[in-house]
């Protein structure tokens, strides 16, 4: 039996590297969901989407940022991959904890993120290996 | 030099012609009251004044002991009593030494004495009072001319506080509000300086800049000068930024007697550098986005490649139209760019004037995303119709146009891209790049929809999105601007 994929949300209003990131997760064996490119549409799957169980969020989403999005994923305890083009500056306190990558990042820094924010990383790991 | 002191001096003109005969050589003054007495003596002798013999004799002894002093009043004196007994001899006949005459003579020359001297002690006393009238009159004159001095230099201190844009306030050593110069008035917003004389100064700043107003003054009254910058209300309540200096006024003995606190609004300045941060945040934002855009079509590119050449063309060719596009829009500040130019800039390494190429539509601003996009998109387009379609041939054309319509109360673009004249089309068989970039990232860009058709007479590709109606134009001035897809507004700027 197919082990069921792992489902990663992902946030990012820039459509030709939403497109790329999902490729590169897609390559790595992930399922997506999204990729959403505003903070409403961000918010509602946050809120309603099951069984997501880590997301990737760009901060700036336009003028606005990602931060309701990440709001609403945290009470689900949900893990986050933020990605930023200013680095940690831009960060609330509170969110300084997750991983952080900043662009532009090669697939390896994703996959690799993410792997350290998965409960059950480790397990994940050892299929890639 | 003032009128009182004109009015001082005129009475001592004339105190000074008549006493000044005493600053004479002697043998002047002894020689005029020589003269007098001969005179005297003369007028007795023809005018026979036996029963008088003194009378001419005496009131020049007034005068001459008053003008001419002691010494020439005694010899005018003695000089008298002899001219009058020796014209008494000649006259009468009487004895020089006669005892009445003596005792005649020794009586005038006693009253004379005593006169002279009168009017001598009378005139030391006159020049006494003279000197202290001078005196008197220099030091007035002095007192007039340092108030005077005071009063110009109070004019050119105020004339100097008023002409100063800066808030200038004087404050006791207990930081009360004491003086506040026009400019600063108005730069706080104070119409009533009664309302505000007396308060503390720090109590007009609030927060973290209280403190730094605080710790300023401490330093004033230690005598050292301090600055710092803060945001402080005017008494409008309109938040002002400030650079502020306090220093100490020191008193004669050097030590501090009062507190100086110049003020200049940096509100401007403070808006300005948010701004500039802003901007270099935007900037810093949009440089890696557009790496991780670049990193995206590069990914893309040689995942639907067929070869490394196929692969390093095409890459080259697609930064290349993504340069062109960012060439747009530094011209608008990365805000937007209008359609027609968008449509130019990106089919000219195409010959966009070769007449092969049709545009017709109205004029539409696209944000910088948006142009970004549709620039892409437009470089795949007719890099497909070069390579398979319209442009392919002679006699192939590209007719693109774009309308606006309305959809339940919204107004949404259609724009379409249809190519004619070129050989008979064939649908690709596998999904390249410009097919991904326009089906699915165009559509995340502009929110509507995208559709590419590949019927037997020429590519067809439409994309319809909504447009906003926005009053206000940065860039060209426009009263009303159509923008299709993300709304493009103009940077807000707040300063925390």
């Amino acid at each position: 039996m197919m082990q069921p994929k792992i489902r990663v949300m992902i946030v990012e209003d820039e459509a030709l590297i939403a497109m790329f990131l999902a490729n590169l997760l897609q390559d790595a064996g992930y399922e997506i969901v999204g990729p959403f490119s505003k903070v409403e549409t961000g918010v509602k799957a946050a809120g309603t989407e099951a069984m997501i169980e880590a997301a990737l969020l760009d901060v700036n989403l336009g003028r606005s940022t990602v931060f309701p999005v990440a709001d609403r994923l945290a009470e689900r305890n949900i893990p986050i991959v933020f990605m930023t083009g200013y680095g940690l500056q831009g960060l609330p306190e509170h969110y300084k904890a997750w991983q952080v990558i900043t662009k532009p990042y090669t697939p390896s820094m994703v996959t690799e993120a993410l792997a350290r924010i998965l409960p059950n990383s480790s397990i994940l790991l050892q299929h890639a290996g | 030099m003032t009128l009182q002191s004109d009015a001082g001096s005129r009475p001592l003109g004339v105190w000074s012609l008549k006493l000044d005969l005493l600053q004479s050589p002697a043998a002047v003054r002894y020689g005029l009251a020589f003269l007098y007495v001969c005179l005297a003596s003369w007028l007795r002798w023809i005018l026979v004044l036996d029963n008088a013999p003194f009378l001419l004799y005496m009131p020049g002894m007034f005068v001459i002991g008053f003008l001419l002093g002691q010494g020439p009043g005694f010899a005018a004196t003695l000089l008298s009593a002899i001219a009058s007994d020796y014209i008494a001899f000649e006259r009468k006949g009487l004895s020089f030494w006669a005892p009445s005459q003596i005792v005649t003579s020794i009586l005038f020359i006693l009253i004379c004495g005593g006169l002279v001297l009168v009017c001598d002690a009378l005139r030391t006393a006159l020049l006494a009072r003279r000197s202290d009238l001078l005196s008197m009159s220099t030091s007035n004159a002095s007192l007039m001319e340092s108030q005077a001095a005071l009063e110009e230099s109070e004019a050119f201190l105020r004339s100097t506080l008023e002409s100063s844009p800066d808030c200038i306030k004087v404050l006791d050593l207990d930081a009360k509000v004491m003086f506040m110069n026009g400019p600063g008035r108005k730069a706080m917003d104070v119409v009533d300086f009664g309302k505000i004389e007396g308060c503390p100064w720090p109590d007009f700043w609030h927060d973290e800049y209280n403190e730094a107003a605080g710790v300023a003054i401490s330093q004033a009254r230690a005598g050292i000068t301090s600055r710092f910058q803060g945001q402080c209300l005017t008494v409008a309540g309109v938040a002002k930024w400030w650079d502020v200096v306090v220093a100490p006024i020191r008193g004669s003995d050097g030590q501090t007697q009062k507190l100086l606190s110049i003020s200049r609004d940096i509100t401007e300045q403070k808006h300005a550098e948010a701004q500039q941060r802003l901007l270099n945040h935007e900037l810093a934002h949009r440089m890696k986005n557009t790496l991780a855009m670049v990193q995206a079509i590069a990914n893309q590119t040689l995942r639907r490649s067929g070869s490394i050449a196929e692969a390093r063309n095409a890459f080259e060719a697609r930064l290349i139209a993504l340069g062109k596009a960012q060439d747009l829009l530094i011209a608008t500040h990365w805000e937007s760019a209008e359609l027609h130019d968008i449509l130019r800039n990106a089919l000219a390494p195409h010959g966009i004037d070769t007449g092969r190429f049709s545009i017709e539509g109205p004029d539409i601003r696209l944000s910088s995303r948006c142009s970004l996009a549709l620039s892409l998109a437009l470089h795949e387009l007719a890099t497909n119709a070069a390579k398979y379609g319209a442009l392919s041939v002679q006699t192939g054309r590209v007719l693109m146009n774009w309308t606006l319509y309305d959809d339940a109360g919204l107004t949404r673009m259609r724009f379409e891209w249809k190519e004619h004249g070129g050989p008979a089309v064939q649908a690709p068989s596998s999904t390249g790049f410009g097919s991904v970039m326009i089906e699915r990232s165009l559509v995340g860009y502009f929110k509507g929809t995208a559709d590419i058709q590949y019927p037997p007479d020429g590519a067809r590709f439409v994309l319809t999105a909504p447009v906003t109606r926005s009053q206000t134009d940065f860039s060209s001035g426009e009263a009303e601007v159509l923008a299709a897809g993300e709304r493009v507004l103009p940077t807000k700027v707040d300063i925390a």
